[in-house]
């Protein structure tokens, strides 16, 4: 005769482990075990169906946890502690909001369960997701997620298809209360740093400060501690919270510092330590004691050191600060020589990269050529101006007073200057420069003189590698000035070859 | 055969055999032999993550309403996960409305900032997320099903990058048997695809909580 117990001793000694891993794996979880106090809060919908069954989903799960032997929250209580609570998307809860949940309704875990999916018609597809939180920290200890389609739910050959969206809610409940049984047990370390209280919003007018500056807070506070226990520090300044007539709205005012420099607002709490700034933080600030300098670059080019900057088209003037600061208002500000203003523009809030004048006045009409003085002024949030200025000649395309025509005459090259407005008052005394540059910019040589001539000769020289590049420059009597278009000279004609037509199509600057 | 060849005593056979067994050999651990110039290759100290923040995702998809469906599902199994700990989403949300931080800007947050978060949140690490592509796909003879494509990035507290992973599904890649196993719900394809991830980290090194033995 066979005797078992000895083989199944022996197998049992051999197996002891997995027999009591096996056992621990099936027991019902010791975080959330029946008889746990649980607070379900009302359903959230994320699946963008505005779905109508979310209460009566709250209130069925309710029942169904409260007979799988759960100790549940009235849910008219938990909608009375989330309005009170004034949480502001359903299902999410913070460490703060969850403690007080816990310690107004008594419960130990806070359930919160999201519809992210939720179809009906032929094909109806439901997502549940379901994230416990523990009431005392708020730190979340389990999650699951629980979905069906009812394409996925047909059986061998169609049978017990279940496919309607309500068998589908059933099957999530079921699972739901279900898989809270197999919650593993919840080992994760407490959290002992949980705030008294939530900052919700902090409002200052702005960031950048006088030194010593009063600096104003309106700050959206909740808390279940006294609020009198709560300060506001900036640096060594520290202040209490002065309530309003809204509802967790508190107001504060608090002396800057009297040095330069960026520094932090904390919101400290009785047991923080004000010396080493614990404690939220709410906001790093700024403080100046001075203006910051400002820069003017202009796109006006001068060929000349003693000459003032030349545009035509389009001036383009970047204001460069020395220090970036966040700028409250800025002005742009164009005088004539007269110190008139022309043209003015204001604006608030951020300073741009570049400003641009077409040289016109503020009802676009050309202004004539002559000097204009571009101001551009900055007011910083501080309260600091800062203003810096350029002056520029405004050279109008009309008032151009010469033509240059290359010609070759004699075997000598030649360029002929052409006054196109010849019986204009001023331009006999006008003062002209010719620039001959290569292909580098560098400039090879210059001809200057009194009196527009009729025609000016290059040195044969010039000529000799490639092409070279002539601009003529001419200042009349009335202090109007102007630039050629710079014309590329690549070979000269000869003498012989040269006629009237072919004159013509060297002129350099047939659009003056 | 060769076996054979050794048995039979063949002596002739049997020296071209240890030739032939003993270049293979050769040829194989020749990978193992160190450098000619001496160098060698220190593996990088492995930082592992145990607490965790999930940053506000940023979307990339043509669908706008995937956010809300993948942070939350991304959570819950991230919850889940008993490889890592993730703190409390609202408080991260709180943080940020707070410093005027959008979700749009996070992703370029200095590093100060994020360190600071951190600090505050009681984190060692954040888990931040590009959704690519949100969408249903017709494969034929499944219909249609979801599909999801993901840039996960698994950031120090400092910001600094430990892991980044590329991560494409459709519910059809996990078809079994005839209609079977194929996922149809974009939370059911978005907590599977989530497991992987942490899985894969896990295996990695780059997540877990357990200490270093």
């Amino acid at each position: 005769m066979v005797t078992w117990s000895p083989v199944i001793f022996r197998y049992l000694r051999q197996h002891l482990l997995v027999v009591a891993c096996l056992c621990c794996s099936v027991m019902p979880g010791l975080g959330a075990e029946p008889g746990t106090r649980l607070a379900l809060l009302p359903v959230a919908d994320v699946s963008g169906d505005s779905i109508f069954w979310d209460r009566e989903l709250h209130h069925d799960l309710n029942l169904a946890l409260q007979a799988a032997g759960y100790a549940m929250a009235e849910p008219e209580a938990v909608l009375n502690v989330v309005r009170r609570l004034r949480l502001r998307n359903l299902g999410e809860a913070g460490s703060f909001a969850c403690r007080q949940v816990g310690e107004l309704l008594g419960c130990d875990y806070i359930l919160s369960v999201s519809v992210t999916e939720s179809t009906g018609g032929n094909n109806p597809v439901l997502g549940l997701l379901l994230q416990l939180y523990r009431a005392k920290d708020g730190v979340p200890v389990w999650g699951r997620s629980i979905c069906y389609a009812a394409a996925q739910q047909i059986r061998f050959l169609g049978l017990d298809s279940g496919s309607e969206l309500e068998q589908l809610r059933v099957n999530g409940i079921d699972a739901l209360v279900e898989n809270l049984r197999d919650m593993p047990v919840d080992k994760l370390p407490q959290q002992h740093n949980v705030p008294s209280y939530a900052v919700q919003v902090v409002d200052m007018p702005k960031r950048l400060l006088r030194c010593g500056a009063v600096l104003k807070f309106r700050i959206k506070i909740r808390t279940g501690a006294d609020i009198a226990a709560l300060r506001l520090q900036l640096g060594d300044n520290i202040v209490a919270l002065e309530p309003s007539d809204q509802i967790d709205i508190y107001y504060a005012e608090v002396n800057t510092p009297e040095e330069p420099g960026v520094y932090r607002v904390h919101l400290v709490g009785p047991h923080s330590d004000t010396k080493t700034e614990g404690g939220d933080l709410l906001a790093h600030i700024e403080t100046v004691c001075s203006a910051s300098q400002l820069a003017l670059e202009s796109s006006a080019t001068s060929r000349a050191e003693d000459e003032l900057p030349v545009f035509s088209r389009q001036l383009v003037v970047r204001p460069r600060m020395e220090e970036r600061r966040p700028v409250a208002r800025w002005s742009f500000k164009v005088t004539d020589h007269n110190n008139n203003k022309v043209v003015e523009q204001k604006s608030t809030g951020g300073l741009p990269s570049a400003m641009y004048w077409s040289g016109t006045d503020a009802r676009r009409f050309p202004l004539p050529s002559g000097r204009y003085t571009v101001t551009v002024q900055v007011e910083d949030e501080a309260g600091f101006s800062s203003s810096a200025a350029t002056q520029v000649y405004l050279q109008q395309p009309r008032e151009e007073l010469a033509s240059v025509t290359q010609v070759h005459e004699s075997g000598k090259n030649a360029l002929l200057l052409r006054s196109t407005t010849p019986e204009m008052q001023g331009a006999e005394d006008a003062t002209w420069k010719v620039y001959v540059t290569d292909l580098n910019g560098d400039t090879l040589h210059e001809i200057a003189g009194q009196q527009l001539p009729a025609r000016v000769e290059l040195p044969q020289s010039l000529t000799g590698d490639g092409e070279v590049f002539c601009q003529v420059y001419v200042r009349d009597s009335r202090g109007n000035r102007f630039w050629s278009d710079t014309t590329v000279v690549r070979e000269f004609i000869a003498a012989d070859e040269k006629g009237e037509d072919e004159e013509q199509k060297f002129v350099w600057n047939s659009e003056f | 055969m060769e076996f054979r060849i050794l048995a039979r005593g063949d002596r002739h056979l049997r020296l071209k055999f240890l030739v032939f067994a003993s270049c293979i050999s050769l040829y194989f651990l020749a990978g193992c032999a160190p450098t000619p110039d001496g160098v060698y290759t220190v593996p990088k100290a492995q930082v592992r993550l145990c607490q965790v923040a999930l940053l506000p995702l940023l979307n990339e998809s043509k669908d706008t309403t995937a956010v809300e469906l993948c942070s939350r599902t991304m959570l819950t199994e991230l919850i889940a996960a008993p490889q890592v700990q993730i703190s409390n989403p609202t408080d991260m949300k709180n943080i940020l409305r707070r410093r005027e931080i959008y979700p749009s800007t996070i992703h370029a947050a200095p590093p100060e900032v994020l360190k600071e978060i951190a600090t505050e949140l009681g984190v060692d690490g954040y888990l931040r997320v590009k959704i690519l592509a949100y969408e249903r796909r017709n494969v034929g003879r499944s219909g249609d099903v979801p599909h999801i494509s993901l840039q996960l990035e698994l950031l120090q507290a400092d910001g600094s990058l430990v892991s980044q992973l590329f991560y494409a599904r459709s519910g059809d890649e996990y078809r079994s048997l005839m209609h079977y196993g194929v996922i149809r719900t974009y939370t059911g394809l978005l907590s599977q695809m989530m497991k992987e991830i942490v899985q894969h980290w896990s295996t990695q090194g780059q997540i877990g909580c357990e200490a270093d033995t």
